[in-house]
Formats: C-alpha cells, sequence, structure tokens
C-alpha cells in the first residue's frame, strides 16, 4: 500500500469515527438555544439586583460557567473525546485559575485593601 | 529498545482515523488543546489584571459612564451563534456535504467579522466619551484585554476564509475533516473566553 492510499485510508476512517461520536446537528441547535436563553437570563439578573450585590455576582458566575462548560463539553467535543485533550485542557485551565486567584489575593484585590478610586 | 518492541510501543489506531502515534491520538488535535491550554494563562494574565486595577482609575471616564450593555449583550449573543454555525459546518464536511460546509463556514466568518464589526464600534465609541488605552488604569486594561481577544477573533476569521477558500478550490476534501475541527476548537476558545470576558467585565458592576 502507498503512502497516500494509507493517508487516504485514515483520513475516511476520520471522517467516520467522528460522525458516529459527535452529537447530530439537531443537538447543537438545541445548545445553541440553551446557551442564548442563559445569557438573556444573565442580561436581565446583571439589571435586577437578585439576593443582593454578592447574590448577583454569584448567580452571574454559576451561569458564566454554566455556558463555559456547556461549550466545552458539546461544541468544543470534549465531553465525547480522547480523555487526553480533556487532560491537556484542564491542566491549563486550572493553572490559570489557581495561579491568578493566588496573584489577586496577594494584591489584596479580594478585599479592597488597596482601592482608592471610585 | 529494539525496532519490534518501539513498533509495538507505538499504539495501532486505525480504527480512530489518523496514523499511529505514541499516545493513540491525532498529534494536532493533541497540539491544539495543549495550545488553547496555554492560551487560558494569556487570557487570565489579562481578565486579572483588568480586576486588580478595576476601581482605582483616579480621572474618568469610568465603566458606567461609557458601558453599552445592550450593544454588547447583542455582540455576545452573534458570537455565540458563530459557534453553532461553526459545529454545523464540522458536521457537513463529516457528512462530505461540501457546499454546506463551505455555507457554514461563511456564516462563520460574517457573524465573526459582525462581532469585530462592533467592537470597532464600541472602542471608536470609547474614544468619543474621552476614553483613550493612556487616559486610565480602566481604559489601558480594558483596551489591552479585549484588543487582545479582537485580534484571536481576526485570525480566527482568516482561518475560516482560508478554509473557505479550499473547499473552493477542492483542497478541502471530506477526509480532511480534522482540519475544520481543529480550526472549530480554536474558534470556540475564542467565544469561551467571551462568556468569561462579558460576565467579568461587563455584567459584574
Amino acid at each position: 500500500m502507498t503512502t497516500t492510499s494509507t493517508e487516504h485510508e485514515y483520513a475516511e476512517m476520520n471522517t467516520e469515527t467522528a460522525h458516529h461520536t459527535h452529537p447530530s446537528e439537531m443537538v447543537y441547535v438545541k445548545v445553541a438555544a440553551f446557551l442564548a436563553a442563559v445569557t438573556a437570563l444573565e442580561v436581565l439578573l446583571s439589571y435586577n439586583n437578585v439576593g443582593g450585590e454578592h447574590g448577583t455576582i454569584a448567580f452571574l458566575l454559576i451561569l458564566a460557567a454554566i455556558k463555559f462548560g456547556t461549550v466545552v463539553a458539546y461544541f468544543m467535543h470534549l465531553r465525547f473525546d480522547h480523555p487526553w485533550f480533556r487532560r491537556l485542557f484542564i491542566t491549563g485551565f486550572v493553572l490559570a485559575i489557581g495561579v491568578y486567584v493566588a496573584y489577586l489575593s496577594t494584591l489584596h484585590a479580594f478585599t479592597g485593601y488597596t482601592r482608592k478610586g471610585p | 529498545m529494539t525496532v519490534q518492541a518501539m513498533e509495538h510501543d507505538v499504539h495501532d489506531t486505525r480504527h480512530e482515523g489518523h496514523p499511529p502515534t505514541n499516545t493513540g491520538v491525532s498529534n494536532e488535535k493533541m497540539a491544539m488543546w495543549a495550545f488553547l491550554g496555554s492560551e487560558c494563562l494569556l487570557f487570565g494574565a489579562l481578565i486579572s489584571t483588568y480586576l486588580l486595577y478595576r476601581g482605582h482609575s483616579v480621572v474618568g471616564p469610568y465603566p458606567k459612564d461609557v458601558y453599552d450593555i445592550p450593544f454588547t449583550s447583542v455582540s455576545s449573543f452573534v458570537l455565540l451563534m458563530s459557534s453553532l454555525t461553526m459545529v454545523l459546518a464540522l458536521s457537513a464536511i463529516q457528512r462530505r456535504d461540501e457546499r454546506r460546509l463551505r455555507v457554514w463556514l461563511l456564516a462563520t466568518a460574517l457573524l465573526g467579522s459582525t462581532f469585530i464589526a462592533g467592537q470597532i464600534y464600541e472602542f471608536t465609541s470609547f474614544v468619543h466619551h474621552g476614553l483613550t488605552i493612556h487616559t486610565n488604569l480602566f481604559g489601558s486594561t480594558f483596551f489591552v484585554m479585549t484588543g487582545f481577544h479582537g485580534v484571536h477573533v481576526t485570525l480566527g476569521i482568516v482561518m475560516l476564509l482560508t478554509l473557505w477558500g479550499m473547499s473552493m478550490r477542492g483542497q478541502l476534501p471530506p477526509e480532511k475533516a480534522e482540519t475544520v475541527e481543529i480550526a472549530g476548537l480554536y474558534w470556540h476558545f475564542v467565544d469561551i473566553v467571551w462568556i468569561v470576558i462579558f460576565t467579568v467585565v461587563y455584567l459584574i458592576k
């Protein structure tokens, strides 16, 4: 078998395998509708202080996390793909969260210790 | 290690649709995921610097003077919907429907361009309000963060138009579906970064 035909064979399998493991177009449309609804809810919440200032912030962060997770799981196929990809992305993501939470805590960003402006 | 042992080490991944690799997964896709993991650190730095200096500007304009939440909400919605057209493009090439692949790639590039046009309008409006990158800490951190994101979206549009052009010339057959998937991963990543920016920067007061 020549190199070209082998590559062609792998590529053929690539489209077939992906077709079987990825969700259907209807699932994608439903996911997009869900994301649009969550975005509308976020905007609504930002105008109405539900649960006070801290309550609104908590709600908004939870909704953003839900949207983030939904796009990664369905549109980026992390839910269906090989665990290696999940590990790589989660490593970078958790590292970023850890590093910057430590960075902001060290500079008192959460306590408002250094706040001066309006 | 003998050649036979090395060959045994290389996983037979023919059933997974790509040539054999040591890890058993596609090298190109793995590289893209590693790149996206590292991009989390880049955008993490930009977002946390914005948060660190929030409320520290001693001269205006301040965020409440310039933000137009309804306008940015529409922009966010447009970018979110471009993720849908991107997965539909991938689905089309996996179904060997090259005509629909081109339609969805072009739709994604158009939605991305609409988002960028909105960002240019927003930046121009901020400048008219007297906010530039030099005005105060808010201006510096805001323009750097959203500017970097805008550059990423623009690069994504270039990628999509390149794929569209390749498909028009018959250089993107269904066998190369993974190329579209990898470009899609990048596109969805700029979308999830905007999900975070939209909430943390615009909606949380």
